[in-house]
């Protein structure tokens, strides 16, 4: 059978490959330096014959032994690597209603997913692992604002509504994809919103409309409030709603 | 919208290439590697992983096949049921999702020598199993 006595491959964006790239140069530079220190030692070890030279020497020689066998580790491992330029990093939230006597039960996902060539942008990188195994607080900060701006635009209170809700624990996806599933711009920011309700009617929001109410809450809803004296700094305000999540939104008291 | 954001194609087999997914819950060992050769058949480039219902498997450089195609092969894989309707139903999200940390968890990446060495659990139990009651002697 083909291929069968190959190993398996690790998938790795441009940039993990070319840092791995970077790294092997080091071990050439150390190994520069040790064969210097080896020409060094044994010529002292020539010329004086003394004790601790030798004992330098062997030192120095072991020492080059022992980087060699690491690069050549290293560049066996790193055979396996193969890189794929197009990367889709999406992270997805789902809720619960807390009470689950009531069918059918009220359900809600909260996806934000962004195609791109360099996912370390937005994930976090695992070495233990060797994949993407968590999201930036960027994406989390965009699913904390659209989280509020829904409660906004459904004109309910989202203190309220964060009690009255479980949170699951959030999925992530960070994975190489084709050329041919790029289906947006790169480095662009897609938003999708699934909520099944109390009455067991699903309804999917979109990304273009989710952009107009995250453009209506920036443009409209908080110049207005500015206005009317409802907030005072609106920089420090957006950032806020950014970096409150709904547990802690379900811990505040409600004015 | 192809993509490519303007810059250099790095694939030259553009558009030819596919990726196939699969996401196997509690199968059994002969058909894990069923599905794991049967990908194999096709290219040298799999990635497994091991989750807590069972395994994930991506594979990259299919030939290009129709969406149709796709879902039937994905079918005959055995591919969760679920997550192919999603795909065929549901518009406007991501497909073929495969989730690297799915409710806090992170899969295992599985290596080709785990793959061949896992062990293999027979139908059978290793002994007969003690009557407990009336005829204790048997």
């Amino acid at each position: 059978m083909r291929g069968l006595a190959e190993a398996p491959v690790i998938i790795v964006s441009m940039s993990e490959y070319m840092r791995e790239v970077r790294a092997f140069r080091t071990f050439k530079e150390r190994l520069r330096k040790l064969y210097r220190l080896w020409g060094h030692y044994a010529s002292r070890w020539r010329w004086y014959r003394r004790r601790e030279d030798y004992e330098a020497l062997v030192r120095t020689i072991r020492e080059i032994a022992r980087v060699r066998r690491e690069e050549r580790e290293a560049r066996e491992f790193f055979r396996r690597k193969v890189r794929k330029p197009y990367w889709r990093v999406q992270l997805m939230r789902s809720y619960e209603a807390k009470e689950k006597d009531r069918t059918p039960l009220f359900y809600a996902e909260y996806r934000v997913y962004v195609f791109t060539r360099s996912p370390e942008k937005y994930a976090i990188w695992s070495e233990k692992e060797m994949e993407y195994v968590a999201p930036k607080p960027e994406l989390e900060e965009d699913l904390n604002e659209l989280e509020y701006v829904i409660s906004k635009e459904a004109r309910r209170s989202h203190k309220r509504w964060a009690k009255s809700v479980r949170r699951l624990p959030p999925d992530f996806e960070c994975v190489a994809v084709d050329e041919s599933e790029v289906e947006w711009p790169l480095d662009e920011k897609r938003y999708y919103v699934r909520i099944i309700d109390e009455d067991g009617v699903e309804h999917v929001y979109e990304d273009d409309e989710i952009k107009a109410w995250l453009r209506a809450y920036r443009t409209e809803w908080i110049p207005r409030a500015v206005r009317e004296g409802k907030i005072k700094y609106p920089e420090r305000y957006v950032k806020a709603v950014r970096q409150t999540t709904l547990e802690e939104w379900a811990e505040m008291e409600e004015m | 919208m192809g993509g490519n954001g303007g810059d250099v194609n790095f694939s030259p087999f553009l558009g030819d290439e596919m990726r196939v997914t699969v996401d196997l819950d509690y199968p059994s060992e002969l058909q894990f590697l069923k599905v794991f050769f049967t990908l194999k058949l096709f290219t040298n480039i799999i990635e497994v992983f091991r989750t807590k219902k069972g395994y994930h498997l991506q594979a990259y450089g299919f030939p290009e096949m129709s969406e149709e195609e796709l879902y039937e092969f994905r079918r005959v894989l055995e591919d969760d049921e679920n997550r192919i309707f999603f795909d065929e139903k549901l518009h406007g999200k991501p497909e073929q999702v495969l989730f690297t940390r799915r409710h806090g968890r992170v899969r295992e990446r599985l290596l080709w020598e785990n793959i061949v060495a896992l062990p293999w659990k027979s139908a059978l139990p290793a002994r007969k199993k003690k009557r407990q009651g009336k005829d204790k002697a048997n």
